[in-house]
């Protein structure tokens, strides 16, 4: 690694005061299982390393008013400890719990992984199918808005130089709700997502799909919801031939690459299968709780 | 430069490095602690573990000065100048490692595996062994070494 | 061979032999006290980066190292035109294997890089990081030629040829014909024909390739400390290069982490780094980074193989045939050439039959990729898929289950000793007890029930078998006779120290497969101490006799006979010494448990520590005409049979979602034949090791390139390697055919899991999918594979 300064600011107001000082000369410093490894292989290095792992707002995973707040800052170790993830969305267990190894997930952040903002990153899909907002401090205050609008493009987020992610809202009336997250990679511990598929819905009167969603990874530039397989989910009943067709629509709607983990034609083979086991899973999850 | 002090194996040691210098390297080169190894320098292989506050971690990927005041366990502090640590005295009689080059993320790994879960399935052992990659052996003996040093710490076999 | 003064080593009070002791170096690797070379600082020691080609195939137009040169901390930047003057080039051939060419290869590029990652300059500066810093200061000014990476069409008229001198881009080729192959064919109720296709794999050994060397210019004495299997060998090679003798040049091999066939070659920046410390005086350093593992370390097994098989309804095989081509890279490997793994498959394909008729024809081709070589199991692997995978598609093509036409056409146990089609000597192998055992062992017909209960609920699991041999334990027919200094023989030198305790110095290594256990057991066997009293000392050119090192899986076989031979001349000095100090004659003493014994009844005349202190330090109180000799050096090379065969047979368990093509591996199973098992939880776990080696091949690894020869995942996060969550049980007996052609009766074992994997693996997928019509013929068998195989995809749904 080349030369660098680091240091490690622990509010807030600091780490934004830092920012201003040497964006865009600085880049954030979460757990660094993904920035160290970027670092060992540029020449183009920034100046300074912004750490921000100690700043206490990015930390915490409680209920608020708004719903579940989940810091930058929580490691995929911690998520998969807390008592109340587990018992609301096992889904976002079940991701964390896909994410590397021990070690990384013992290191890497929910926040270092969404702002990383890869195609096959394991966090974003669940959160997507829980409509997930987060909050962004910048030099302007702090703003609200949806993992959606979050994430632009590979590797890129709407978060501008100046800014950082503070926290991970789920909002309330989705804490509970039946999700189900899959992953397929090529070997159980340090593997890449071929495919990410996550599913959630409410059982509706009439066993019905109520506000279905269905969110992809690795099958787009970006983690994608799959809005016309939702579309025909809405409102239907709860079938297996309902759940496969879903997984037939969103085929439709992916945009895979082909490059040397897969074909575009093999990711959305498993688009199909995963979307109709994603929702099969979540529905064994609400029945499982009845 | 800057000053990284730890705690490693229960005594504390301090070096002035460059920002940039890793929990590694600065084990490696600065404190002559060579049984964390560079397999990969990228997070992949876990033969740098290392436990960090009672937590196994990359030290590849780890900078130096991220664990400053912190406690770090590495392999020359597991066994004590008594005794082995009952995974090492189980990878020995089972001859879980063949080269060895692994073996010392692989006792740590297991090691945080026992602390927080003191009579893990196999499956819990595998996924706990998910992150170090052994190249010579089928895994088998590891796997047992783990169940027979949870069964002595657990009190159920004698420690001979 | 009986012991005349004594009894054979197997039947030694105290024996050793076939008991699972721990390794004596467990205890310190367990500690994290291993020294590999990354270890090891010294002082002055400075440290080599390499500046690597980036293209295939391209020429150097210009190369500006001023800046670097300037760079802090830079001691020195050598371009291959400067190199040339400190190290000759080599060229890898072998005169048995005819018609072999190659090109010379220097240690540094001069004006032509061949493929992705062949060092170019080398850096040299007083840290790591300030030799990368100045590495990316070298500007080099490439002119990009056109690469050869398809191996199926590099001998094609328009395809550029890589060496112009050679006249063709062909490294060797080789034909064989034996039997009326044709009328064989022709009689055949079926002829099956299949295509294999073969990933390249690489070693991935987890220390990555590495070396210090110091040279002292005083004593004009180069110590080399490197990872590697064959330290002499090594040691033979640098003095040549570097223009030294022998002697001037001392090898140290001390903890080497993993080696698989990998450490066991001439790598050019391994020699540049030698080279370098001459020319600077000081200790130089290079340590392959994982990138430079992948792109440099030796590839194997990309293969491409056109085979077929033809069966009576009866189930005998009349005839096999196969059409081999591969592509090794754009020179053959120095000294042991990459043709061995092409020849090796032309012998071994068919080998654990009877069959009448064999044609086979191999194609090594040069191109533009990482030069190809021996990696673990040579050859077996490709040959046992092939094979076995024909064997299988012809049982059901006929409608016979699989294992009654291996009852058929495996050679019979009592009918050795006996040759191979393609003229493999045979000394005594087991296929048939070895079947029988593994069937018992699996419980065989409820596993079939089992998967047919299964299969009525939509679960599709399948069993595959594979029956294999080994080459193991190699005289100097494998390469010494074709003009490589390669020892085919190993040497033990023993002695007694002062206290009783036995010091044993050996040629073979250790790389973490026990052989300090292996030779320690039979040492301590042989001259009758418990075995913690024996040191054995591995891995260093100016203290163990000449040997081979660790390759073929010859340590224990070959190895462990010098040290129960030295062991025994050892015990017999001993008791010529113990015989006059208690005037009995030495034909009634023996040692046992470190005291010499009576031979008759066990009691106890004499501690081995009384024998050392007297020879050594009381000279004086034995006979003017008796000198004392406590040590003892033995050699043994193989003469009996060029190589000592193994058998054995694998099978696997497995479970395929024809929804994703992934495959679950459930259960593996081998009965193998290494003859004497000298330490049963060693090599348990060694076969163990090498069927998870094999099944990453089958299943995972694979390096990619793109058409323009750029390795593609060239890291451990997509050459994926199988970890402890994707492996099965693997259970793993013995059926023990000691060799008569040593006392020891030791075969090899360390490539037998490797051997037969694959070939189980592939077999059980097919027998999986057989009843959706799906058949593979690939390595590595990805979901994405499997899926294509059963032709569910939807290419015509969408646009």
């Amino acid at each position: 690694m080349r030369a660098f300064d680091y240091i490690a600011p622990d509010s807030t107001e600091s780490v934004v005061a830092a920012l201003a000082a040497h964006s865009p000369n600085a880049r954030l410093l979460g757990g660094g299982t993904d920035l160290i490894v970027d670092l060992k292989h540029t020449s183009n290095t920034p100046k300074v390393l912004v750490d921000v792992s100690q700043v206490e707002d990015f930390h915490g995973i409680e209920m608020t008013d708004r719903g579940l707040r989940i810091g930058s800052m929580v490691t995929h170790t911690e998520i998969m400890k807390s008592e109340i993830i587990q018992k609301e969305l096992p889904a976002m267990v079940d991701a964390a719990h896909t994410v590397g190894a021990v070690q990384t997930r013992n290191l890497g952040t929910l926040g270092g992984n969404l702002v990383t903002c890869v195609p096959s990153m394991d966090s974003g899909p669940t959160l997507l199918a829980l409509d997930a907002l987060v909050t962004i401090a910048g030099p302007k205050g702090s703003r609200q808005i949806t993992l959606e609008e979050f994430f632009v493009g590979p590797r890129k987020t709407c978060l501008e130089p100046d800014e950082v992610l503070v926290d991970i809202i789920i909002p309330k009336e989705n804490v509970g709700k039946p999700t189900h997250f899959l992953k397929f990679g090529l070997r159980k511990g340090q593997a890449l997502a071929l495919v990410n598929a996550a599913a959630s819905f409410h059982v509706g009167d009439g066993n019905i799909f109520s506000a279905p969603r269905i969110a992809l990874g690795a099958v787009a530039p970006v983690v994608m919801r799959a809005t016309k397989a939702e579309d025909f989910l809405a409102g239907k009943e709860i079938t297996e031939a309902n759940m496969a067709e879903a997984g037939e629509i969103a085929v439709t709607e992916i945009k895979p690459i082909t490059d040397f983990r897969a074909s575009k034609e093999y990711r959305r083979e498993l688009v199909a299968v995963f979307t109709r086991r994603c929702l099969a899973g979540a529905y064994a999850l609400h029945q499982s709780r009845a | 430069m800057t000053d990284v002090t730890l705690t490693v194996n229960g005594k504390e040691r301090s070096a002035s490095v460059p920002p940039e210098t890793t929990l590694l390297e600065m084990l490696r080169s600065k404190l002559n602690l060579t049984g964390a190894k560079l397999g990969c320098d990228v997070g992949d292989c876990g033969a740098c573990t290392v436990l960090v506050a009672g937590k196994s971690v990359n030290a590849c990927l780890m900078l130096a000065v991220q664990a400053n005041g912190r406690d770090v366990l590495t392999i020359e502090g597991l066994a004590t100048a008594e005794a082995f640590h009952p995974l090492q005295k189980t990878f020995e009689e089972l001859a879980s490692l063949q080269c060895g080059f692994c073996g010392p993320g692989i006792i740590l790994s297991a090691k945080t595996l026992l602390d927080e879960n003191p009579d893990p399935t196999v499956q819990e052992i595998k996924d706990a062994l998910a992150g170090n990659l052994c190249r010579c052996t089928g895994y088998t003996k590891i796997l047992e070494g783990v169940v027979d040093a949870a069964r002595i710490m657990n009190g159920k076999q004698d420690a001979a | 061979m009986s012991d005349q003064k004594g009894l054979s080593i197997h039947d030694r009070p105290n024996s050793y032999i076939g008991r699972s002791v721990p390794r004596p170096n467990a205890k310190r690797l367990m500690q994290g006290r291993g020294t590999y070379v990354d270890d090891i600082k010294l002082k002055r020691m400075t440290h080599v980066v390499f500046v690597r080609s980036p293209h295939a195939h391209a020429e150097i137009v210009s190369i500006d190292k001023s800046a670097a040169e300037t760079s802090p901390g830079v001691v020195s930047v050598v371009t291959g035109a400067e190199m040339a003057e400190s190290c000759e080039p080599w060229v890898g051939v072998l005169t048995h294997l005819a018609g072999m060419k190659s090109a010379p290869q220097h240690c540094l590029a001069i004006d032509r890089a061949c493929w992705q990652g062949e060092p170019i300059v080398a850096v040299v500066a007083e840290t790591r990081a300030q030799a990368e810093d100045a590495a990316d200061l070298v500007a080099i000014d490439w002119k990009v030629l056109p690469a050869v990476t398809e191996m199926r069409t590099a001998l094609d008229p328009s395809t550029p040829v890589i060496h112009p001198d050679l006249g063709d881009n062909l490294c060797w080729q080789r034909e064989f014909e034996e039997g009326d192959v044709d009328g064989g064919f022709a009689k055949s109720d079926a002829v099956v024909e299949k295509t294999f296709t073969f990933g390249r794999h690489t070693g991935v050994t987890l220390e990555p390739r590495a070396i210090l060397a110091d040279y002292d210019p005083g004593e004009e004495f180069l110590t080399v400390y490197q990872s590697t299997q064959a330290p002499h060998m090594l040691q033979n090679i640098i003095a040549t290069q570097l223009g030294l003798e022998e002697h001037r040049v001392r090898v140290i091999c001390k903890d080497v982490g993993g080696s698989f066939g990998i450490k066991v070659h001439t790598y050019p920046d391994e020699i540049a780094t030698a080279a370098l410390s001459r020319r600077l005086n000081r200790p130089v350093k290079f340590i392959a980074d994982r990138l430079e593992s992948f792109q440099t370390d030796i590839h194997a097994r990309d293969h491409e193989i056109k085979a077929r098989i033809g069966i009576s309804n009866d189930g005998t095989i009349n005839a096999m045939e196969i059409d081999d081509v591969t592509g090794v890279g754009p020179y053959s490997m120095y000294p042991r050439t990459s043709g061995i793994e092409a020849n090796q498959i032309v012998n071994l394909v068919g080998s654990t039959y009877d069959i009448p008729a064999y044609r086979a024809k191999c194609r090594v081709v040069f191109q533009n990729k990482t030069m190809m070589c021996q990696y673990r199991a040579v050859g077996h692997p490709i040959a046992m898929v092939v094979a076995e995978g024909l064997v299988e598609l012809a049982a059901a093509e006929i409608g016979m289950d699989a294992l009654e036409v291996r009852r058929k056409n495996l050679a019979a146990d009592d009918s050795y000793p006996r040759k191979s089609i393609t003229g493999m000597s045979f000394e005594s192998l087991s296929h048939h007890a070895a079947l029988d055992r593994l069937l018992e062992m699996m419980d065989y017909d409820n596993l079939r029930a089992e998967q047919a209960a299964l299969r009525e609920k939509g679960i599709h699991r399948g069993i595959g078998f594979a029956t294999i041999i080994e080459v193991t334990n190699p005289s100097p027919a494998f390469y010494g006779v074709g003009g490589a200094r390669i020892a085919a023989q190993d040497g033990c030198t023993i002695r007694l120290d002062a206290k009783g305790n036995i010091h044993c110095a050996i040629g073979v290594t250790e790389q973490g497969q026990g052989t300090e256990s292996v030779i320690a057991q039979v040492a301590a066997t042989a001259v009758g101490v418990p075995m913690d009293r024996v040191r054995v000392l591995t891995g260093d050119t100016d203290v163990t006799p000449y040997g081979g090192g660790t390759w073929a899986s010859r340590a224990a076989g070959i190895g462990g006979e010098a040290a129960g031979l030295a062991g025994r001349a050892l015990r017999e000095n001993i008791l010529e010494v113990a015989g006059i100090m208690l005037q009995a004659e030495p034909e009634t003493l023996d040692i046992r448990n470190g005291q010499v014994v009576d031979m008759a009844d066990g009691t106890e005349r004499l501690g081995l520590d009384e024998i050392g202190r007297v020879v050594y330090y009381r000279g004086d109180t034995l006979p003017k005409d008796f000198q004392a000799e406590l040590v003892a050096t033995k050699h043994y090379v193989p003469k009996g049979y060029p190589f000592a065969f193994t058998n054995g047979i694998h099978a696997s368990y497995l479970e395929v979602d024809t929804n994703t093509g992934f495959v679950k591996l459930l259960k593996h199973w081998v009965v193998e034949d290494c003859g004497t098992v000298i330490n049963p939880m060693l090599v348990d776990e060694q076969v163990r090791g090498g069927v998870v080696q094999g099944l990453g091949g089958a299943f995972y690894e694979e390096c990619l390139y793109s058409p323009e020869g750029q390795l593609l995942n060239g890291n451990m996060a997509d050459y994926l390697v199988p970890m402890a969550g994707e492996m099965p049980d693997i259970i793993v007996d013995h059926i023990e055919n000691p060799s008569t052609d040593s006392e020891l009766g030791a075969k090899g074992a360390g490539e037998a899991g490797t051997a037969g994997s694959p070939a189980a693996a592939l077999n059980a997928v097919n027998d999986a999918l057989r009843p959706l019509g799906a058949t593979l013929s690939v390595n590595p068998m990805t979901p994405e594979q499997v899926l294509r195989a059963l032709g569910k995809f939807r290419l015509s749904k969408l646009r």
